[in-house]
């Protein structure tokens, strides 16, 4: 390597890493700093967290809100990514049709959720065609609103969740399928002595992934159930931030749900580690 | 080029930070063109949102340096931006002051100066589903057997933000009560009469803000909900009022009816680059045949009401005659801790049933809950000097 190429690969590493500093190290510092701060080191902002009973719905609802999506996630990522890949059955139009929710921006999205399940919406429309009774799939009372949410999120991601599930499907050689099926597998042992366990590295990375997104979920509560029917931690430090006008306390929930993301992401992430160097894990 | 501009006068530009829609800053860009050519100046119009604004005026008031020469402000932030913000007395001269109520001089005045000049004032009223409502209830007692003979179709805006004080303050002053007298006779009779509405609110109430409300009442789920001017704008815009939907004034109480002023003040910042200019324009806002214009080219009616026998005159009636019943909020630096306080107590009562009198109590206990300006500043230190 001469000189100048190491010259540009410092440059390569320095200019992305300065950018990381100005714009998250240094910002998340600053935050954290505020978080702690109430006219001098206090722990003030955190002690108005704890009294707070919306901040503890908050917190309740960021844990069942991701657990709920991911798990819809996975099956319905699963299924399909089941069926895309299986042989003779691959339709560019299903396919399409399956990406087509990731690949529409989130706030057209969520803007159709919600004129979808809206109380005179059409999901209550059909069911009234049907002669059934219409639900209120966003009201703040009840769990109904939960249980949309879930749906949505999940609706609008599950895509990424298939697509990496397919990358793992087509790397399980067809040899052991071969096999299973000369030593009398039916459908679902083959699946769940041959697919299942080779599949396992992708739906951890899947889950890891996702999990750690799912966390971080915003824009789907806000836009569907408005910040109040379903709290999460982000909206809640929204909240905090533009309506109660008390920015130190915005900053201590956020500081708590990175807190919250860094654990599952470490936890996550030396999972993933685990499993990898487990004796026939991988290929 | 260069040759073609050595002859005009040097160009000043104005920088307006005002809390506009793009569509209003285009009509509002024309109503300042008859101040550009008589002056000489370019005013930029700098669309944002008063947090912005605000944070903006606090930037500049601190580097003591900085290119906005007026921003505009929400009502609800004038006592904290009070402190980056130019005393303007000797503006409002008693021509000026004619234009606009005693409560919009009181929102702008702190320690008997005046920081903020009223730019557009509006206050809520009472839509209503004309259709379904033919007599809009006019007390309480015609509002509370409204809500019982339709459940689900009275709404209030009771999601945790400011909004949710302005609906019930209006019950609250309509009592005698006050935001600085929670535990009076007035506050807990208000609080009473919304715990009794609260079984047969729309449901949806306790995530209502204003646009979400609006539209429940444009979709006929809700046929009487209360809101500011804008709605009527919109209803309009889709067809609605005045066909279906109308204002009419907020019903009366036992000490009367009450609106909370609400609306956009401007300031000079303390360290505008053009005081004087700014000045003088504010001078030019602050005469009739500016107050008059603003109400017929932007239907801004804080000062001047729509002309008799207009569409407008029919539409906004409710806000008409909710004119001489405004109040304004406490401008005061701790307004957003004695909010979110009230907040609480409001949202206590309507969505979990608890009892006045104990809320009431909880916005005058010094450490209640998530109120970490409860122990910034004591309630009755942000209260000091402030009517009751």
């Amino acid at each position: 390597m001469n000189e100048r190429s190491r010259y540009l690969k410092g440059a390569f590493v320095a200019i992305p890493s300065l950018f990381m500093l100005a714009m998250l190290v240094v910002p998340a510092l600053g935050g954290l700093g505020a978080s702690f701060n109430h006219r001098g080191p206090s722990l003030e902002n955190y002690s108005a967290l704890v009294h707070d009973p919306m901040f503890w719905r908050a917190a309740l609802d960021n844990l069942i809100l991701p657990i709920a999506s991911l798990a819809l996630e996975l099956a319905a990522g699963l299924g399909l990514a089941l069926m895309l890949t299986a042989r003779g059955k691959r339709s560019a139009v299903v396919e399409v049709a399956a990406i087509l929710p990731f690949a529409i921006p989130e706030i057209v999205i969520l803007t159709i959720a919600r004129y979808l399940l809206m109380p005179r919406g059409y999901v209550n429309g059909a069911l009234e065609a049907f002669g059934m009774h219409g639900a209120a799939w966003l009201s703040p009372r009840g769990s109904l609103a939960m249980l949309s949410v879930a749906v949505v999120d999940a609706w609008h991601v599950t895509p990424i969740v298939m697509l990496m599930l397919i990358a793992g499907l087509q790397t399980i050689p067809q040899e052991l399928y071969e096999a299973a099926r000369l030593d009398g597998a039916g459908t679902l042992a083959t699946f769940r002595h041959v697919t299942l366990p080779m599949l396992a590295p992708a739906i951890v990375g899947a889950t890891v992934l996702r999990g750690i997104d799912a966390l971080r979920i915003f824009s789907t509560v806000l836009v569907l159930t408005g910040a109040e029917a379903v709290p999460v931690l982000s909206t809640y430090a929204y909240g905090q931030w533009t309506d109660a006008q008390a920015p130190r306390v915005a900053m201590a929930a956020a500081m708590v749900l990175a807190m919250v993301v860094t654990i599952f992401a470490l936890a996550g992430t030396l999972a993933v580690r685990r499993w990898a160097s487990q004796p026939g894990a991988s290929q | 080029m260069g040759g073609c501009r050595q002859g005009e006068p040097p160009r000043v530009a104005l920088n307006i930070a005002l809390a506009v829609f793009p569509d209003e800053a285009a009509r509002y860009a024309r109503f300042v063109s008859s101040f550009e050519a008589a002056h000489q100046v370019r005013v930029n119009i700098v669309a944002q949102s008063y947090g912005d604004i605000l944070q903006a005026l606090r930037v500049q008031a601190q580097s003591r340096r900085g290119s906005l020469d007026l921003v505009e402000l929400d009502l609800a932030m004038l006592g904290q931006a009070r402190s980056g913000a130019a005393v303007l007395d000797d503006l409002v001269t008693p021509s000026a002051h004619s234009l606009f109520s005693g409560p919009a001089w009181a929102a702008a005045t702190v320690k008997h100066h005046i920081y903020f000049i009223p730019h557009r004032l509006m206050w809520e009223a009472m839509i209503y589903n004309r259709i379904e409502v033919p007599d809009p209830p006019r007390t309480w007692d015609e509002l509370a057997r409204f809500a019982r003979a339709h459940p689900g179709k009275l709404a209030l805006k009771a999601a945790r933000y400011e909004g949710a004080v302005c609906d019930a303050m209006a019950f609250v002053w309509s009592a005698g009560g006050g935001y600085c007298d929670p535990e009076s006779g007035g506050s807990l009779r208000a609080f009473d009469f919304l715990r009794s509405l609260a079984p047969d609110l729309n449901d949806e109430s306790a995530v209502f803000r204003e646009m979400s409300i609006l539209e429940a009442q444009a979709r006929g789920t809700v046929w009487i909900h209360f809101n500011w001017p804008f709605a009527i704008g919109y209803l309009k815009s889709k067809g609605l009022a005045p066909e279906v939907d109308l204002s009419a004034p907020i019903p009366a109480g036992p000490a009367g009816t009450a609106t909370p002023l609400g609306g956009g003040y401007l300031a000079i910042p303390v360290s505008a680059p053009h005081p004087e200019l700014a000045r003088e324009f504010l001078a030019w806002l602050l005469t009739p045949e500016a107050q008059a214009r603003l109400s017929r080219e932007l239907g801004w009616y804080g000062s001047v009401a729509p002309a008799p026998g207009s569409e407008d005159a029919g539409l906004y009636a409710g806000f008409t005659a909710m004119r001489d019943h405004v109040r304004a909020r406490p401008a005061v630096e701790c307004y957003p801790q004695l909010s979110n306080r009230w907040q609480r107590a409001i949202r206590a009562v309507l969505l979990r049933g608890k009892a006045p009198e104990a809320v009431l109590g909880d916005i005058l206990s010094q450490n209640s809950g998530a109120d970490v300006s409860a122990a910034d500043t004591p309630f009755e230190r942000c209260c000091a000097g402030l009517p009751q």
